[in-house]
Parts: C-alpha cells; sequence; structure tokens
C-alpha cells in the first residue's frame, strides 16, 4: 500500500503579507538591485573570461586599463562598442536584423527575476523575499524563457540573409530544442525530492535535508550542467558560432554594439544558469550549517551574508564555465546530437525512474519505520532519509560513471561502426597508400 | 485597485493578441507570420495567468513559442521559404468564400458563449481551481485530475503520439533504405 | 613522405569522456594557478635579441665623423635584393667616398651580406628592429640616416663560436 504523504501537498506557508506600498518599492529596489548587478557582472564576466583564459594559457591578459587586473577593460570595450560603426549589410531584412539582439538579450535578462538570491527578511514593514517575483511555477518559468533565447540567435542568422549565419541559426535552433529536453528531464528528480516547483521551496528542502542536491542528484546535476552548457552554446557546444567552420555563424553581420548585446545576452545567460545550479542543486543562499535561516525571516546581516553565500556559489559555477571553454574542444556536430538524444535523454529518463522508485521506496519505509520520515525529529543529528538517497546516488554515478561510461557519452568517428566496417576502411587506406607517391616530399 | 489593473492589463492583452493574430494571417512572409504567432501565444500566456492558471501559462510558453515556433522556423530557413511565394493553402475564389464562412460562424459561436455566463470553475479567482491551486500548487493543481481522474485520457493521447513519431521514424528510415 | 592514413583501433572500452575532461581540466587549472607567464610586454619589456641579430643597418663613422664607407661598390654588387644605391665620388686628395648611399629597407632581405663583403667595416646591419614609418619613401635611408642611426651592430658570425654565445 502506498503511503498517502508521498501525494500529500507540500503547503506553502504564506509570508506575512507586506502592504502595498512596502510591496511596490521592495520590489522596484530589488528589480534596479538585481538589473545594476548583472549588468555590472556581465561586463565584467568579459574581463573575467579573458583573465582566466589568458591564465590557463600563461599569459597576462588585459592589464593596460584599470591596474594590474584591468579593472576598466569592461568599460574601455563598452565605449569602444558604442563609438563603432554601425553596419547595416544591404540585403538583410531589416526589422528583424534589428529585433534580434533584443530578443537574445530580454529573455537572458528576464529569467533572474525567479531565482531567490538571498534569505527573507524579516524587515519592520513585514516579510521581504529575496526574489523579485516568487512565482507559485518557479523555475518552469526559466525554463519557458530561457527556450525563447533561441529566437534571437535563429533571427538573427537567418535575416542576416548570409549562408554562414543561416547555418549558425539552424545549428543553434536543432542544438537548444534538443538539449531544452534533457535539460527539463535531468530537473524531474529534483522536483520529485523537493515536491513543489518554486525555487524557495528547492533551498527550503536541501536545507531541510542537510544535504545539497548534488550529493543526492549527481546525475541530475551532471545532465543539467551539460544542457546548460548546450542551451547557452558555450564551448564545448559552440557549433552556432564556430569559428573555423562559419567564421562567426549566427553574429557575422553584426556589429558595434548590436554585436556585442549577443556576447551580453551569452554572459548573462550563463550566469543565469550558474545561479541556476547553485539553488537547485547547491542548496542555494541558505547558510550552511546554520539553523536559523530557513525558519523563516531572519535580520539584516544574515540576509547578506546568504546573499553573499549565493554570489559566492553562483560565481564559482561561472568560473566553471570559462574554465571547461579553455580546456576542451568543440563537438562534432553529429557527437552533438548523438550525445543529446542517445545519451543524455535516456539516461535522465531512466535516472528519473529510479529515483521515483527510490523515492516511493523510502516513503513507504517512513511509514513503517519513522527515523525514514523526512521531518523525522533528529533529521538534523542524522538525517537518515538523505543518508539512504546520497548511498542509492553513490551507487548510481559509480555505475554510470565507471561502467557504462567507456567510449559511449562521446564517441569517436568510427565509435558506432562495426568491427567489419573498420576492418573495410582500414582495407581502403591502405590501398590507396600505394598510389600516393612513395618518395618525396 | 487591483481590479483596475486586472482590467486594464485583460483588454491590453487581449487586444494585442486579437491584432497579432490579425496580423499573422495578413503577412506573406512566412518568418514574420510565425513571429506573429509567437505574440499571440505570449499574450495568451498572460491571459492564461491572469486566470490563475500559471502552470499552463508556462507550458504555452514552454512548448509552443519556445519548441514547437522554433522547430517551424527551423523548417522555413532550412527549406529557405522566406520570401513571399505561393504557398497559401486556400486558393481561388470558393476557398476564400468557405473559409470566410467559417470564421464567420467560429466568432458567432463565441458571441453565443459570452452571452452565457461561465460555468463555476472557469470563473477566476472564486471557483475549483483557485481553491486548488491554494492547497495544491499551482502544479499539482492540474497533475491531481490529470493523473486520477483523466488517467485514461491522458495515457490514450500519449499512445497517440507515440504512434505519431512511430510513424515518422518508419517514413524516416522508409526513404534511408530506399536510398540504399 | 607519402600519405599514408592509419586507422588506429582505440580502445572504446576504456575511453571515459568524463574522466578526460577531468583530467583536462586538472591541466588547464595547473596552468591557471601557475605564476609563471610567457608574455612580454612589448613596448615596456623587450625581448633579448641574439648578438647576430640583423636588422635595420647603421654606417659606422670615422673619428672626424664621415662614413668609414669608399665607395667601393662591393655592397650593391653582393645584394642579393639589389637593395643599395651607391654613386661613387672622389676628393681633391683622391679619397673616394659615396655621393649618394642609399637603402631600401622595404627590399632588403636583411641577410647580412653587405656587413660581410665590406672592406672598411662601414656598412653593418643593426640589433634593431622597430623602424615603421607613415610612407614607403620613408624606408630608403639615406648616407645621412644611416650614419645617424646609433643602435649597436651585429656581430659577423665567428667559426670560433658558431652559436654566438
Amino acid at each position: 500500500m502506498i503511503p498517502s504523504s508521498v501525494f500529500a501537498a507540500v503547503h506553502v506557508i504564506p509570508d506575512p503579507p507586506l502592504a502595498w506600498w512596502p510591496f511596490i518599492i521592495s520590489t522596484v529596489i530589488k528589480m534596479l538591485l538585481v538589473f545594476t548587478v548583472y549588468m555590472i557582472g556581465v561586463a565584467m564576466l568579459t574581463l573575467a573570461e579573458r583573465k582566466i583564459s589568458a591564465w590557463i594559457q600563461g599569459r597576462l591578459g588585459p592589464n593596460r586599463v584599470g591596474g594590474k587586473l584591468g579593472l576598466l577593460q569592461p568599460a574601455a570595450d563598452g565605449v569602444k562598442n558604442i563609438m563603432k560603426e554601425e553596419t547595416l549589410p544591404a540585403h538583410v531584412n531589416k526589422p528583424i536584423f534589428t529585433l534580434a539582439p533584443m530578443l537574445a538579450f530580454i529573455p537572458a535578462l528576464m529569467a533572474a527575476a525567479v531565482i531567490p538570491f538571498g534569505a527573507p527578511w524579516d524587515s519592520r514593514w513585514g516579510r521581504i523575499s529575496m526574489v523579485i517575483a516568487d512565482l507559485p511555477v518557479g523555475f518552469l518559468f526559466i525554463l519557458a524563457i530561457s527556450s525563447l533565447g533561441v529566437y534571437g540567435i535563429v533571427l538573427a542568422g537567418w535575416s542576416s540573409n548570409n549562408k554562414y549565419a543561416l547555418l549558425g541559426g539552424l545549428r543553434s535552433s536543432a542544438q537548444m530544442v534538443s538539449y531544452e529536453i534533457s535539460m527539463g528531464m535531468s530537473l524531474i528528480p529534483v522536483l520529485l525530492l523537493a515536491g513543489n516547483v518554486t525555487l524557495n521551496e528547492i533551498v527550503d528542502q536541501q536545507a531541510n535535508m542537510h544535504l545539497w542536491n548534488v550529493l543526492t542528484l549527481t546525475i541530475s546535476f551532471f545532465i543539467f550542467m551539460v544542457a546548460a552548457f548546450a542551451e547557452t552554446n558555450r564551448l564545448p557546444f559552440d557549433l552556432p558560432e564556430a569559428e573555423s567552420e562559419l567564421i562567426a555563424g549566427y553574429h557575422t553581420e553584426y556589429s558595434a554594439m548590436k554585436f556585442s548585446m549577443f556576447p551580453i545576452s551569452e554572459y548573462a545567460n550563463m550566469a543565469t544558469s550558474s545561479a541556476l545550479m547553485a539553488t537547485l542543486f547547491f542548496g542555494g543562499w541558505d547558510i550552511p550549517f546554520m539553523k536559523q535561516d530557513n525558519t523563516g525571516g531572519v535580520g539584516i546581516l544574515l540576509v547578506l551574508l546568504s546573499i553573499a553565500i549565493f554570489a559566492v556559489k553562483t560565481g564559482f559555477f561561472i568560473f566553471v564555465f570559462i574554465w571547461i571553454r579553455w580546456t576542451l574542444p568543440r563537438f562534432r556536430y553529429d557527437q552533438l546530437m548523438s550525445l543529446g538524444w542517445k545519451t543524455m535523454l535516456p539516461l535522465a529518463l531512466a535516472y528519473i525512474v529510479i529515483v521515483a522508485a527510490t523515492l516511493l521506496g523510502l516513503d513507504y519505509l517512513g511509514s513503517v519505520f519513522p527515523r525514514f520520515q523526512r521531518d523525522f525529529l533528529w533529521a538534523h543529528v542524522i538525517p537518515v532519509y538523505g543518508l539512504a538517497m546520497l548511498g542509492v546516488n553513490i551507487v548510481l554515478v559509480i555505475i554510470v560513471f565507471f561502467i557504462l561510461d567507456r567510449g559511449r557519452i562521446i564517441s569517436p568517428a568510427y565509435g558506432r561502426a562495426t568491427p567489419q566496417q573498420i576492418a573495410r576502411l582500414r582495407a581502403v587506406t591502405a590501398v590507396r597508400s600505394h598510389l600516393s607517391p612513395q618518395s618525396g616530399d | 485597485m487591483p481590479n483596475f489593473f486586472y482590467q486594464v492589463n485583460f483588454y491590453l492583452f487581449g487586444l494585442i493578441a486579437i491584432g497579432s493574430a490579425i496580423a499573422f494571417v495578413t503577412r506573406r512572409s512566412p518568418v514574420a507570420a510565425a513571429l506573429w504567432l509567437v505574440n499571440t501565444m505570449f499574450c495568451l500566456a498572460v491571459l492564461y495567468v491572469m486566470l490563475e492558471a500559471q502552470f499552463i501559462g508556462v507550458i504555452q510558453v514552454l512548448v509552443y513559442a519556445g519548441a514547437i515556433m522554433v522547430v517551424f522556423l527551423f523548417v522555413v530557413m532550412l527549406l529557405n521559404l522566406g520570401e513571399p511565394s505561393e504557398i497559401a493553402d486556400i486558393r481561388g475564389k470558393w476557398g476564400k468564400l468557405v473559409a470566410a464562412l467559417l470564421g464567420i460562424v467560429l466568432l458567432a459561436q463565441v458571441a453565443a458563449l459570452s452571452g452565457k455566463r461561465m460555468p463555476e470553475p472557469f470563473i477566476p479567482g472564486t471557483g475549483y481551481d483557485a481553491q486548488a491551486v491554494r492547497d495544491l500548487g499551482a502544479v499539482g493543481s492540474v497533475a491531481q485530475p490529470l493523473f486520477n481522474e483523466y488517467l485514461l485520457a491522458f495515457e490514450l493521447t500519449s499512445i497517440l503520439l507515440l504512434v505519431a513519431i512511430v510513424g515518422a521514424v518508419v517514413i524516416g528510415r522508409r526513404r534511408q533504405i530506399d536510398a540504399r | 613522405m607519402a600519405i599514408n592514413v592509419k586507422v588506429l583501433a582505440r580502445p572504446v572500452e576504456e575511453v571515459s569522456y568524463v574522466r578526460a575532461t577531468l583530467k583536462g581540466m586538472a591541466r588547464t587549472f595547473k596552468h591557471l594557478i601557475e605564476p609563471h607567464k610567457v608574455t612580454i610586454q612589448y613596448p615596456d619589456q623587450k625581448k633579448d635579441i641574439s648578438k647576430r641579430w640583423r636588422g635595420t643597418h647603421r654606417m659606422l663613422t670615422t673619428e672626424t665623423g664621415k662614413a668609414k664607407c669608399v665607395a667601393c661598390g662591393l655592397c650593391p654588387t653582393v645584394c642579393p635584393s639589389n637593395c643599395i644605391k651607391l654613386v661613387p665620388g672622389e676628393d681633391e686628395q683622391g679619397n673616394r667616398y659615396p655621393l649618394v648611399f642609399e637603402i631600401d629597407e622595404f627590399r632588403c632581405i636583411f641577410c647580412g651580406y653587405c656587413q660581410e663583403v665590406c672592406p672598411e667595416e662601414a656598412i653593418h646591419v643593426g640589433r634593431h628592429y622597430e623602424n615603421s614609418e607613415y610612407s614607403r619613401e620613408g624606408f630608403v635611408y639615406d648616407l645621412e640616416r644611416l650614419t645617424a642611426q646609433t643602435h649597436p651592430v651585429s656581430e659577423m658570425w665567428d667559426p670560433a663560436d658558431p652559436k654566438g654565445e
């Protein structure tokens, strides 16, 4: 018999409601704050990318403007981009050509609206939650908005009336549609565990379980991260702008500020994905080893501390994005597609089934042994429920990364060729080597 | 006060939706038409959210605007249908007449329905929906009936989709085999 | 060399993309934190160039400030790119001197033959490379300019010290 607790709804305890004017004022302040931080952060990200790439390659990176770290380089770049001439090629579709950079830029910023960036603040006017819009549909909203980011790229590619741009747009639309599915599927185990889709609930669930989701749902995290790389068009998935094949892909024809809208939106997407990874899998703004912050509203100092912790976690993932970009080479297009459809998607689907079964089993155990209940009395001392999940997870990680991942996640060109086909290839090259000149240069 | 905002938003997005829909059917370029359709879907999503159906609203954006229309654009770009062309489905005098008649019938139906009072569950903020959203969350209020009361219909729909996918694969494979 | 493509049979069963990625990331991280950087910040720092670097020409002068050149005509003869223009002249004592001595630095291939062939050790290639100009004419160095240069000159190849150490 399935215990009824599985289907029990999670009751959201509503915050003490704010009066309408503190609500509007606090929301406007939060909007301005997040927008400013985002824009400055994105500007600094361009610098960070150049610095980190330089360091990885044994260079120094920009250090001429604004001290040894080149802190004013983004400002210099911005001024340069604004002063530059805007070219409008003759055969472009003008309205769409102008619209496309905006369409790339707006969704990148919109997704930031629903990510909680701090513990709720018990101010004297009521509880102010540190998220611009606490939507009940949470990260479904983020998925929806991030799925719109492809329009900017596709339309930029199409309206440029340029074969390279068009190919870039085609690639990006196919790539993003493919990886969106794995991304959504990889998040379902997180939903199953949290029992809700609002991001604040997921943060609370991780705090209550005393384990970050990355420890209990590692494979979800892995799939989500790979899909996030594909969604943001970062290496190793930057086929839409592959320089060696497509010049600059979808933004070949763009110049000046219109062009720089595309990198800005790419970095904003990167920041959003990082914030999402931190929230969904690394405890979000929750201050580790502390109980106060997940019991409701806290004082201003703890709020600031939680914001700082969230910033550190997000910054780490942004660093990982850059780090991987300067480590891995670009995939081939067939590798990209086979990874998305033949590896990520089945893995995510199988994982959903396994996690759902595990949760059902644990909830059933919880009805028999109270120790296994999620809100067990001593859960903060020995998180039995979480530890059980962790055990299952370790087994799955070993199975996936040490047994299943043998030349299957990314295969060489002949990876799926049969031994007979490889033998035939060898025979062909042997014949060819006889035809080629044996001497000379 | 909130009621006033509600009214303004409802008429604003309703009018934008209608305007975009008209633009969608009158544009000659397939890409422009597709973009206007995306705009219409957005406005519909806004209206859903205003009816306390956030889940449907988000899914509207995620599935229609984010996936299906992208595939549409993909095909338009791949086949290079960017220029206005004679790809209209309805041609000739009779076809246009029938289409106009159908449109008028649809409008009449809408007019007749809007004269009636809405069934209880669909009135925003009062009926079953609002209570369910409060109790079960935005997703739970859709999932609960979907997987309990309407499970059979749901499964039948999924089989229908599966059949479509298998059919697509079969057609694709047959071409490959023929080419060989 | 013959074009001979080998199709290697990689042991697919032992290939793991994830583990290889982690290995690569460890490698790049090592480089990231490594303090030694190879960048030379050019206008501020300059790379040490070899003593035998063959760059912009220089005409050496006697103590009186006159060019050492005796207009023997060996350097225009030996010059493979034909970039030296020399018109010899003679003064009252019968000493030959160059009336016109021009080197087109654009045509020059900096082989250093002129320095090797010069009997008076007058024309030299120099240890200097920053010779940009705004016009093509600026690259035709006349005698005045060649004597006015002050940069160090290139050393000749010494058989006793073939590596120039």
